[in-house]
């Protein structure tokens, strides 16, 4: 009698773990929204790494798009020139995939650099105004211009559409306030 | 008398417990030049002041070539003029700096004669009087407040780091007489001589602070200085228990050990009041603040309607003549104060180092201004870098790590650039103070390769900062050619819409060209008939 009562309990509690199992299966199933969420959150991962330099080598006009393309189109991750193999390695940890060397079809890791206008030559066109994908030139008609240097992501794009040839791209100054200390030998 | 022993009874009980902090080691003092008086060196005829702040960043000059300056005046932001004078350029012109960098300088030819009369002035200027009787929290900040820098190496500004507390209060006010690192002794020298002079400025302190407590830590192989405080804090307490009407709490003196790097914030606050700051807070939040001694006596200066605008300087190594402290204007370059204290001779075969043995650095020219941060200038005869060897995980390092590290770990990550697990490990947290190189038995440069990490470290963070703030740029300026794209698009569908309305308001003018058409039609036709009626002719 009391073994089959023990057994009838046990039984009724398999059954209420199965139901309630199932239950929360149901519930932890992403609905459609959740995995839309789910890709945002990816590309925000994915442009976080990206080095927002939004010079467009890569294909597409600026970061953000080209990183809704690696998420969405599985584009490949190695077309960032100025992120260079550090951006490489570090998409690839996030998404799980191999290290791919970076595609020079795309153009060449270059040291951090900045645009700078010879001022003599400047004819205040605002065509790099126009060009500047972060709004780091000022200026205005048939006067001259000039980049404001912190803003400056080196991004070249001001360069083409210059008619007297008058921006160069410098390496980054060294200052007594972003100077490094070497390393050891 | 009875009053003073039972007092120095009472002082000694208080503060008899010793603490102490983890790792740091012993090291020899080696002090020199205690026994002559500070010396204050005459004013070169010219200054140089680089327009740069305590972390290097530039300062915008409020002055121009050829402007006639006066002592006290601002040159830039917190960089007031050493000297009366002319300002004669503003330069790009080499600084002290571990990287031998230049940076711009305001360069003032000075007039000494002007030096009384810019005192007078000074004095003529509205400030709390020296003798008017302090009351805690009461004191007004005047102006010259605000050129006080930090004078224990970091030369922080003395407002900013007050203002730091915000409405905290402020606990315990801890005078930082340590002075830990070896060599240096311009500390020392200033308590031995300035004694009466550092108390007023304490006090000073304490009522701009309104602290509830305020120790002064000396380290127990300063026993003349400690004397010498001594009597001026019980001469100053003594007034004070005469007076009944001042709120102002005793000085408290406390000897401390001497133990390397017991001078450095967190161990001193270790050791004087047995309380560890976590790592991601602040001694503010804890409501205590250090201040350096020569600070406090800088503040001393100011409320005796004088400048703070100078510092004692230690000059020492092995290769220095006439080790010494003395008293050095702002600006004034180091060729000028070893030539005017005689150690100029050896100069060729040694080296030259700024800052303290352990915490400064090499520089390779001498003809640099020094700042409210040169503590010391050492001559030192030039060496060979003792060549490193493999790391024998021996882990003297970890044990005489005074900001509890694992340097062993640290220095293989950074050598691998690993600068993500180098964050893990807490490298912020390292106060570059030597130790582990002192102890390291493979001569392994620790400390330098700290110093690169740090540097990449705060590298990366400004990168991922401007990548931030070239993503939001980027972004408001699509959302704004977006808005204008709309705005165009608006105004051609608009302009259709006007053109089609045109083309309905046409249909009322269809009478007058069918008359012109009938008009052109009878033309033709008589030109016809004329034609017609010549040919027939």
């Amino acid at each position: 009698m009391l073994t089959t009562n023990t057994a009838l309990i046990l039984i009724s509690a398999f059954v209420l773990v199965l139901l309630v199992g199932a239950l929360l299966s149901r519930m932890a199933r992403p609905s459609g929204d959740v995995a839309a969420n789910r890709k945002t959150v990816l590309i925000d991962q994915v442009n976080e790494l990206l080095p927002q330099t939004q010079c467009a080598q890569c294909g597409y006009p600026g970061c953000r798009p080209y990183a809704e393309a690696i998420v969405e189109e599985h584009i490949p991750i190695n077309r960032c020139p100025p992120g260079g193999k550090n951006t490489i390695t570090q998409l690839a940890a996030l998404l799980g995939t191999d290290v791919p060397a970076l595609d020079e079809q795309f153009g060449i890791f270059k040291a951090p650099q900045v645009a700078r206008i010879l001022e003599a030559d400047c004819i205040g066109c605002t065509l790099c105004i126009k060009a500047c994908p972060v709004d780091a030139i000022v200026g205005a008609n048939k006067l001259m211009h000039t980049v404001m240097e912190d803003e400056c992501t080196g991004c070249e794009l001001c360069i083409p559409p210059c008619p007297v040839d008058c921006i160069i791209l410098a390496p980054i100054d060294t200052t007594p306030a972003n100077w490094a200390w070497p390393q050891p030998q | 008398m009875k009053l003073l022993s039972s007092l120095l009874t009472s002082l000694e009980k208080q503060t008899a417990r010793q603490y102490r902090f983890r790792g740091g080691i012993q090291l020899p003092g080696n002090k020199k030049g205690l026994e002559t008086p500070i010396k204050t060196l005459s004013l070169p005829d010219e200054l140089k002041l680089p327009l740069l702040d305590y972390s290097h960043r530039p300062l915008q000059a409020l002055v121009k070539p050829g402007d006639a300056v006066s002592r006290g005046q601002w040159l830039a932001k917190g960089l007031a003029s050493p000297a009366t004078g002319t300002i004669s350029d503003i330069q790009h012109a080499p600084i002290i700096h571990p990287g031998g960098l230049n940076a711009n300088c305001i360069v003032i030819r000075t007039r000494s004669d002007a030096e009384p009369e810019a005192q007078a002035e000074q004095e003529k200027k509205t400030g709390v009087a020296a003798n008017s009787k302090l009351t805690a929290g009461t004191q007004t900040v005047t102006p010259n407040i605000a050129s006080i820098k930090g004078l224990g190496g970091a030369a922080f500004p003395l407002l900013d780091k007050i203002n730091a507390l915000g409405n905290r209060e402020l606990t315990t006010l801890i005078i930082n007489a340590a002075e830990c690192e070896p060599q240096i002794a311009c500390d020392e020298a200033l308590m031995q001589s300035h004694a009466i002079e550092i108390v007023f400025g304490i006090n000073h302190l304490v009522a701009l602070t309104a602290a509830k407590r305020c120790i002064v830590a000396i380290e127990d192989s300063k026993p003349l200085a400690i004397e010498k405080m001594l009597q001026a804090i019980e001469a100053s307490n003594l007034t004070k228990d005469a007076d009944t009407n001042t709120s102002l709490v005793k000085i408290e003196l406390k000897t401390i050990g001497t133990r390397y790097p017991t001078g450095a914030e967190l161990p001193l606050i270790k050791v004087t009041t047995n309380l560890d700051i976590t790592r991601n807070m602040h001694p503010t939040d804890h409501g205590i603040l250090c201040v350096n001694v020569a600070t406090a006596h800088a503040v001393g200066l100011i409320y005796k309607q004088q400048f703070a605008d100078s510092r004692v300087i230690t000059i020492a190594g092995n290769n220095a003549a006439k080790p010494c402290n003395v008293r050095v204007r702002f600006g004034t370059s180091i060729e000028h104060i070893l030539a005017q204290t005689e150690n100029l001779a050896a100069i060729d075969q040694s080296t030259i180092h700024c800052g303290g043995p352990l915490s400064g650095f090499e520089v390779s020219q001498i003809d640099l201004p020094v700042t409210a941060q040169t503590h010391c200038i050492l001559i030192n005869q030039r060496q060979k870098p003792a060549t490193p060897v493999a790391c024998i995980r021996c882990s003297a390092c970890a044990d005489s790590c005074p900001a509890e590290l694992l340097p062993q770990q640290l220095h293989w990550y950074a050598q691998a650039n690993d600068i993500e697990r180098c964050t893990e490990l807490n490298l912020a947290h390292c106060i570059e103070c030597g130790c582990c190189d002192l102890v390291c038995p493979s001569a392994i440069p620790l400390t330098a390769t700290f110093r690169y990490a740090k540097s990449q470290q705060l590298a990366l963070t400004k990168q991922a900062q401007q990548a931030a703030q070239a993503e939001v740029r980027f972004e408001s300026r699509e959302k704004r050619l977006a808005k204008q794209e709309e705005a165009r698009a608006q105004r051609l569908l608009k302009r259709k819409e006007a053109v089609a309305s045109n083309k309905s308001a046409k249909q009322n003018t269809d009478g007058i060209q069918s008359a012109l058409a009938r008009a052109r039609e009878q033309a033709h036709n008589r030109a016809q008939a004329r034609r017609n009626s010549k040919k027939d002719l």
